[in-house]
């Protein structure tokens, strides 16, 4: 038995293959680059110590962005926990057919092209013909430019938002399930009413699953490159960018990979930051 | 009892509601795809349409790669190829990493299983600068077999995930009575372990079809060139071309969410029970 558990480990290598491949090698590689110059002709790349941080912490572009990377993120978060939270609220009330119908169906922004999503809402946040434009004539305003400098940043929010909550509704609602009948019952008895049994029972019991989820979301949206590019590039102006659309462009436009690399480092060190985070939480969750 | 079905109905009613606002979005991109020029553009906008036309397909499927070289079925087909290779490829992978975690003895277990987690929450898009690097000294830049190279790694940890978690529930003694024939890893695996996956590697399939279907910044970043360019990217050239109608570039959408939408819709079932089931463990 303990033989055959031994035999069973040579079944990861293909798996750690890859990860060598995409994590492993990428990150040590990364690491050395930001401390090089190294541009697209660059032949023999030199050792130049901190200069590449210098320089990107010297750019007032990389801190426009920084700070669009974090009302992005932010935002996005809160919109989708929020939202998500209520959804699933709402969906455990209901019979199962109803969730059952609910799932079937609003999931599906979430597993479709980011980029077919961007074309979608181009056309809905259209300043002439768009379909958002017509609700606002409708009801008497003049019509709005969403993907216009001040809106634009809060305009891909939205997206994203309407994108992704339906997801952690569906999370949120399977740690609803797991709570015990018993508990709310109880409370029922002793006269609790649905807003206290909301804000004293069922919310500090999620509250460990809210956390974690939070966490995780506020991962992947702060690196997510996709929705953003496609709808925007970035743009206008500077409206848009966050860290993962200047890395980008910084190896594509001005073909600085060195810098490029160092912005990588940056983004890596926020998101180990919150990677321990979410090791600390879900631990302290677990005891 | 009549306060109860009234509040049934208000629940049915928001329900409904939040239905609408997610799904009205789509059905604004399917509907007009299929109105000529003409209709598209009228102001107030008509909900249900009363002309039905296939132009903008055709003009995708035909016109487009003629004159304005933009080739959505050679796009379409590319990502095809991309996807089912690196669907085949996260399959055999994370089955045979997810067994192996999941039959593992717990002190290695739980530091590979940190391993897989942090390569999860680290998406490779941090890295994808020495990604690009590596595949241009290897020559492999505009070339698909780049992204064959690459996406497993970013699909296999979170499938891995999902099939440990499957594997967890299939029960060990099965196995033990074949050990006890002498049979090795790979006939247990093959004989005994696969038979009974058939939900696991539905939901790993699908999982790692629509992630790598969906991707944008990598087949971006390593795939740029029209002939080699995946369904996103070929979509995302097609939104700054100016020469593009918008009804071309709705149709293009369209078979762009085709597969993706196909898979969920019948193999959804699996899906979220395979994300529950990978997700909730972490």
């Amino acid at each position: 038995m303990l033989h055959y558990r031994k035999k069973v480990l040579f079944l990861l290598f293909p798996l750690l293959f890859f990860l060598i491949l995409t994590f492993l090698y990428p990150i040590l590689y990364q690491v050395n680059l930001s401390f090089r110059d190294y541009t697209l002709y660059t032949v023999n790349p030199q050792f130049v110590g901190l200069r590449n941080y210098v320089a990107v912490l010297g750019d007032p572009i990389f801190f426009t962005a920084l700070k669009n990377a974090l009302i992005w993120t932010i935002l996005s978060v809160v919109f989708q926990i929020v939202l998500g939270f209520f959804t699933a609220l709402l969906l455990n009330a209901s019979s199962r057919k109803g969730y059952k119908v609910f799932r079937n169906l609003s999931l599906l922004p979430f597993v479709l092209p980011p980029v077919a999503i961007a074309v979608t809402w181009k056309w809905l946040y259209n300043p002439l013909y768009g379909l958002l434009n017509y609700f606002v004539i409708l009801l008497g305003g003049e019509p709005i430019n969403f993907l216009s400098r001040q809106l634009a940043l809060y305009s891909v929010t939205a997206v994203n938002v309407w994108k992704a909550f339906p997801f952690y509704a569906l999370f949120i609602l399977a740690g609803l399930q797991s709570i015990p009948q018993e508990i709310g019952e109880a409370a029922r008895i002793d006269g609790a009413g649905s807003w206290a049994l909301l804000r004293y029972i069922t919310f500090p019991l999620l509250r460990p699953l809210l956390l974690v989820l939070a966490l995780f979301a506020t991962v992947w949206t702060f690196n997510y490159f996709d929705l953003v590019y496609s709808l925007t590039q970035g743009g206008p102006g500077q409206a848009t960018e966050i860290l993962a659309t200047l890395a980008y462009k910084n190896v594509f436009v001005r073909l600085r990979f060195d810098y490029a690399a160092t912005i990588g480092m940056f983004m890596f060190f926020i998101n180990l930051g919150l990677v321990m985070l979410i090791r600390s939480v879900s631990v302290r969750g677990e005891t | 009892m009549r306060a109860k079905s009234l509040s049934i109905l208000s629940y049915y009613l928001l329900i409904g509601l939040l239905l609408f606002f997610i799904l009205i979005p789509i059905y604004w991109l399917i509907m007009p795809s299929f109105l000529p020029a003409s209709e598209m553009f009228t102001f107030p906008p008509r909900f249900f349409p009363r002309t039905f036309t296939l132009q903008n397909y055709s003009d995708v499927l035909f016109t487009y790669p003629a004159t304005v070289t933009i080739e959505m079925p050679r796009y379409l087909w590319n990502s095809f190829l991309v996807c089912g290779v690196v669907s085949v490829i996260v399959m055999v992978v994370s089955t045979f990493a997810g067994y192996a975690l999941a039959r593992m003895i717990s002190p290695i277990k739980k530091s590979l299983r940190t391993v897989v987690l942090f390569t999860q929450m680290m998406p490779a898009v941090l890295f994808f600068i020495p990604i690009y690097l590596l595949m241009r000294r290897l020559g492999l830049v505009n070339n698909l077999l780049s992204l064959i190279f690459i996406y497993p790694g970013m699909v296999a940890p979170f499938s891995t995930l999902i099939s440990e978690a499957y594997l967890l529930g299939i029960p060990e003694e099965i196995e033990e009575s074949a050990m006890l024939d002498g049979a090795g890893v790979g006939t247990i695996l093959g004989r005994i372990v696969l038979p009974l996956s058939a939900p696991m590697l539905i939901a790993v399939l699908v999982y790692s079809f629509v992630w790598t279907w969906n991707d944008l910044v990598i087949a971006l970043v390593l795939c740029h060139a029209n002939e080699v360019r995946t369904a996103s990217v070929g979509l995302f050239s097609f939104i700054g071309a100016a020469t593009v109608e918008w009804g071309g570039l709705l149709a293009g959408t369209v078979f762009c969410i085709l597969p993706p939408l196909i898979l969920f819709t019948f193999f959804q079932r699996y899906m979220i029970q395979g994300i529950l089931a990978g997700g909730l463990k972490t």
